[in-house]
């Protein structure tokens, strides 16, 4: 048909069109039943020979995967050679794409597509089989890897009677044993290895009806003459028999090595017969009875820690496996519980020696040890083999460690295992033995943990974060909270109340977004409310007070908005004092917290955190805007930072989320400006300033307005001017509370224009030269919580003024000038470029003075200077590279160990420069 | 060299948990989710008590402004102990280097040894001051220990003051020709002619390249 086209004269292009030519008569041909299969293939061969280019490659396996696919087998087997060495000599694929490559072709399309013609017929098998493991042999691990996960992709495609006809089975497992015998360097090549020997033990298993069984020797003629399809019984015998031969020779091949089980290789030996005895419940079967008696053997006549390390080992990958085959094959084999688990003969000497591994070793056993605490946990996972008494001594045990091991390691596997066991079934159980043994060493109260005791005893606050991390669902976390109110109720110490306060908040935050927390509200939130308010409190100091805030916040959010605005009206209530009588809070309420004349208190922190979640749905039972008068007027009262905090966040609360229209805010605004003009008042700057930050959030005028004003008083030779300066990075800082999570307006831009607004005043006003300390602390602030995107654009207009900051003495300005340099570093290399003459002697005279600088200061001019080499191109570093190297020389020395491992890497990346 | 076959091809392994670390075994508590001081809120107050000296009732008009609010700190951190240089941070130096010819670590093949390193540091800038390392081949008759040696002492010069005097050696009865190694290891001049054959430093950058 196609005889007289010669390839190779033609452009890539023609050549595609001649494949898509032959993929378009297979297509239509080919149902029809009309096309000749051998002249085409003769005709395919000849043509796609040489072909180079990878379009017309993938075009190419295309067709010869739709003849493997689809052709009959006689054919295929005649031309099985050519149809392999036309695809294989693309084996393996190196190809790179091109820049700007117009078809778009990979690496990976390409691989994908070879894979598909090797896997698409067996009749390939015994052609690919001996080509790939001949790779194998090659230096290159990416060769090696490449051939191995092709033949897992053959062995996933090919039936178990093309791997079992000729003892093809016994090359490839001859061929890849030892990649995982001796323990390659690789461990993606052994573990490669290992999968496709599980693949072959479960694929030479499968008899398939209609599978092509030939048993003898002569597989290319019997191809030819007649397909020899066996007996149903038969069959299936010969499957189980060639099954058994390669478990027999997994055995005589592991056999020594596990006799031995300290020896370096037999551990690679023990993941092999292990990992292989996954392949089916036979070969689990039949390969645990053997190795499993070994190894229990080879402990008990001498237990040696190198011994016992191994065996361990090598049990936790059986143990793996049969977890494997449960859940693959449990379903039919194992639905009815007459049938024995996997191991249940084993179990007890398996159990006996874990244990004893665990708690019978020297405590300096810790490889050991920690390898019990897995081989435990694994074993309590599997399900029906050990008994419920027995999964409570492995928590006994795992309790113990948790609570009385020096070692932090091992003491922290214990702990995750018991947090694994709450997810898969043993919650009770946990419950029950592990919460009583941890509450119960808890100290009574923090003056009691005193007590003298031989045995290493943990800190309440190791114990309380334990159980908060237990407490992985709902059930759990009740049962802890139930326990820990209880304790609240007698403790007198307020760090202790605090940290048990923490360990219910972690265990809160942990329940999973579909967790109603309801019962939460209604059961916790009004004891932890009345607690907190009851003239007799235990928790009157600040961070505790926070903390039973997010408690409550975190509640708040998670109900529904009928919920919310119950919690809004009750709250309100007792916090103005009404005399209407609050459900929630339990008790008549006995003063007025939000009226002009009242004292400044820590408790209006409580209100403005854990109102602030509420749906903007829900209304506030007041006014907002004689509200804010008179949080302004108690403000003015308070000296405390917490207090004024809880105060000033309530304002721009309210702000930002209540008060719409800005000339609402005219008179306040006007007031507490004219306050600080004539009187130069601090409160009332402040004030202004998170009326500001409410305000800048949904991008309102009048917050820009008020960052002028602020800007404006930088130039200012007094205290006024100072902290205007210190405020400017309130307008731009993150906090907490005023968050998009808790439905404040928020506009993305803001910060935007706030930079590009107040930016050239900062830079004019300190060209001015009045007052420069105070221009550059404010912009030290504004790029302190700026984004790097929104700076990096402007850096040229101001980079020379943050060099200047260098020189001032003030840790917080040299760390943001600094910082900032290193978040914009990688945008901007170019324009830094140009100032590195200048930078490179600041910031190591920076690293260099450690009895002016902070260590903060001197890591972060470390951090700064090393990663200019990875960044700046190296024409503008290396006439450097000297003068650092000789520079750091005496950073070297510094008295801190952190700033020295800084100095080294920093020194390093120099050494490497150029090279 | 890494063509031939290695000379130790199957060496024993450390697992790296193994190694010795400087834990940090001080006990944070459950995760501090509280009142931070970090917490802008707090930190940008103009009310904090370093900020104002207020000496009566009637602030508003008495505030005074300490002018470097940090010079405190700065002078604690003056007087705060020194941290010295000791065997660990040589050990931290130096276990991360890899092997010529596994890919792995010094500390992973025990070659280095925590026991097996000494330091004599007064912990005054101005004087002098001593490492001595010892190393185990892992093999007697490793002909790459020199090679070794060699890596570890540019490793230590690039990494500790120049006040620092820098012995290494290989440990006694681990190596067939100890005399000469440790000759060869500590002999300056030979030092210098080996970091100027650039096939050399470049084995050993390879070496280093793994150090953090």
């Amino acid at each position: 048909m196609k005889e007289g086209i010669n390839m190779k004269k033609h452009s890539q292009n023609t050549r595609y069109l001649v494949f898509d030519l032959l993929s378009s008569i297979l297509e239509r041909f080919h149902e029809t039943g009309k096309l000749d299969e051998n002249e085409f293939i003769e005709t395919y061969i000849y043509l796609t020979s040489g072909e180079k280019d990878p379009r017309n490659l993938l075009a190419s396996f295309k067709i010869s995967h739709g003849i493997l696919a689809n052709f009959g087998t006689k054919v295929l087997s005649q031309h099985k050679e050519d149809l392999f060495d036309v695809v294989f000599c693309y084996f393996p694929i190196t190809f790179e794409p091109p820049k700007n490559d117009p078809y778009g072709i990979t690496s990976k399309d390409l691989k994908d597509g070879l894979t598909m013609c090797i896997v698409g017929s067996d009749v390939l098998a015994s052609e690919a089989f001996p080509a790939l493991i001949e790779k194998l042999n090659s230096t290159s691990p990416t060769v090696k890897q490449d051939a191995l996960t092709m033949i897992n992709s053959c062995l996933e495609n090919y039936s178990g009677s093309s791997l079992r006809s000729n003892g093809l089975w016994k090359d490839i497992w001859d061929g890849i044993k030892y990649e995982v015998l001796h323990g390659s360097d690789e461990v993606e090549t052994a573990t490669l290895a290992l999968g496709a020997l599980i693949k072959l033990a479960a694929s030479v298993a499968v008899f398939d009806q209609n599978g092509l069984e030939t048993s003898d020797v002569e597989i290319v003629d019997s191809y030819h003459n007649e397909t020899v399809l066996e007996s149903s019984s038969n069959g299936n015998d010969v499957a189980t028999n060639v099954l058994n031969e390669l478990l027999t020779q997994v055995k005589n091949e592991t056999k020594d090595k596990l006799e031995e089980p300290q020896s370096k290789l037999a551990l690679p030996a023990g993941t092999l017969i292990a990992g292989m005895a996954q392949a089916n419940v036979v070969a689990f079967e039949s390969l645990s009875s053997f190795a499993v008696p070994i190894l229990l053997e080879a402990v008990q006549s001498s237990s040696t820690i190198d011994r016992q390390v191994g065996v361990l080992t090598i049990l936790t990958k059986f143990l793996v496996s049969s977890g494997r085959i449960g859940s693959k094959d449990n379903a039919e084999t194992y639905g009815n519980s007459s049938v024995e688990p996997l191991l249940a003969p084993y179990k007890d000497r398996i159990f006996e020696f874990f244990s004893r591994s665990l708690m019978g070793s020297s405590k300096s056993e810790t490889k050991l040890r920690l390898l019990a605490v897995d081989g435990l946990t694994i074993l309590a996972q599997l399900p029906g083999l050990l008994a419920s008494d027995e999964i409570g001594l492995i928590i006994q045990y795992l309790n113990n460690i948790v609570l009385k091991e020096e070692d932090d390691e091992l003491s922290e596997r214990a702990l995750l295992s018991l947090v694994k066991m709450t997810n898969f079934g043993k919650q009770d159980q946990i419950i029950n033995i592990t919460f009583p043994t941890f509450l119960a060493s808890l100290p009574e109260d923090y003056y009691m943990s005193a007590e003298t005791s031989l045995e290493v005893q943990k800190s309440p606050e190791y114990v309380l974060s334990a159980l908060a991390r237990l407490s992985t669902s709902r059930p759990i976390f009740e049962v802890l909270s139930v326990r820990l109110l209880g304790k609240l109720e007698v403790i007198r110490s307020v760090k202790y109340i605090h940290v048990i306060l923490l360990t219910l908040l972690s265990a809160l935050r942990k329940l999973s977004d579909q967790d109603d927390l309801s019962f939460y509200f209604e059961k916790f939130v009004p004891k932890l409310i009345s607690k907190l308010v009851s003239p007799t409190s235990t928790l009157k100091d600040d961070q505790t007070v926070d903390t039973v805030a997010q408690i409550v916040a975190y509640t708040v959010q998670r109900v529904t908005a009928t919920q919310q605005q119950l919690y809004v009206n009750e709250i309100f209530a007792y916090f103005n004092g009404s005399g209407e009588y609050s459900t929630l809070v339990g008790s008549e309420p006995v003063q007025s917290f939000l009226s002009p004349e009242a004292t400044p208190s820590n408790l209006v922190s409580f209100l403005t955190t854990t109102i602030s979640p509420v749906d903007p749905k829900v209304q506030l039972p007041v006014d907002k805007l004689s509200l804010i008068k008179t949080l302004i007027e108690v403000v003015a009262k308070s000296k405390s930072v917490f207090e004024r905090t809880g105060y000033l966040r309530f304002i721009a609360l309210i702000t930002n989320k209540y008060i719409e229209a800005d000339n609402q805010l005219k008179k306040v605004h006007d007031s507490l400006l004219s306050e600080v003009e004539t009187r130069a008042d601090v409160n009332s700057l402040e004030i202004l300033t998170w009326l500001a930050k409410g305000l800048l959030l949904r991008n309102s005028s009048l917050g820009y307005q008020i960052a002028d004003s602020l800007v404006n008083l930088l130039s200012q030779d007094s205290l006024t001017g100072r902290f205007a300066a210190r405020l400017v990075a309130v307008l731009v800082a993150h906090d907490r509370i005023l968050t998009k999570e808790n439905k404040l307006v928020i506009r993305q831009l803001y910060k935007q224009k706030l930079f590009a607004l107040i930016l050239p005043k900062l830079v004019d006003g300190f060209k001015a030269g009045h007052q420069r300390v105070n221009f550059m602390v404010a912009l030290s602030g504004l790029l302190q919580y700026t984004p790097s995107t929104i700076i990096t654009p402007q850096l040229s207009k101001f980079l020379p003024l943050l060099l200047e900051s260098f020189d001032i003495q003030d840790t917080k300005v040299q760390e943001a000038a600094i910082n900032t340099i290193i978040v914009t570093l990688h945008e901007a290399a170019d324009t830094f470029a140009h100032h590195i003459s200048t930078m490179i002697p600041k910031l190591l005279k920076l690293s260099q003075d450690y009895q002016k600088n902070s260590a903060s200061v001197r890591s972060a001019a470390l951090v700064c200077l090393g990663s200019f080499p990875k960044t700046i191109s190296l024409e503008y570093v290396l006439p450097y590279r000297n003068i650092v190297i000789k520079g750091l020389s005496t950073v070297l020395d510094d008295p801190r160990r952190s700033v020295r491992a800084d100095a080294v890497l920093c020194r390093q990346s120099y050494y490497e420069l150029g090279q | 060299m890494a063509t031939s076959e290695p000379i130790n091809a199957n060496p024993t392994v450390l697992d790296i948990s193994q190694l010795p670390t400087r834990r940090n075994t001080a006990f944070k508590g459950p995760d501090s989710l509280g009142f931070e001081n970090d917490d802008p809120a707090y930190s940008l107050s103009l009310f904090r008590p370093e900020l104002l000296k207020i000496p009566d009732e009637r602030f508003s008009d008495t505030y005074s402004y300490s002018e470097n609010d940090d010079s405190k700190s700065i002078t604690s951190e003056f007087s705060e102990p020194r941290e010295p240089i000791d065997s660990q941070e040589i050990y931290d130096l130096i276990s991360t280097i890899s092997d010529p010819e596994h890919p792995l670590t010094l500390g992973q093949l025990a070659v280095v040894n925590l026991p097996h390193i000494t330091v004599s540091d007064s912990g005054n800038p101005y004087e002098m001051a001593e490492v001595k390392v010892e190393i185990t081949p892992t093999i007697t008759h490793c002909s790459l220990a020199t090679l070794i040696g060699l890596g570890i002492r540019v490793r230590l010069e690039r990494c500790l003051p120049p006040r620092y005097r820098i012995t290494i050696n290989v440990r006694e009865g681990t190596h067939q020709s100890e005399g000469q190694v440790n000759k060869q290891l500590n002999d300056k001049e030979r030092i210098a002619a080996a970091c100027e054959n650039d096939q050399l430093l470049s084995v050993i950058s390879n070496m280093l390249s793994t150090c953090r």
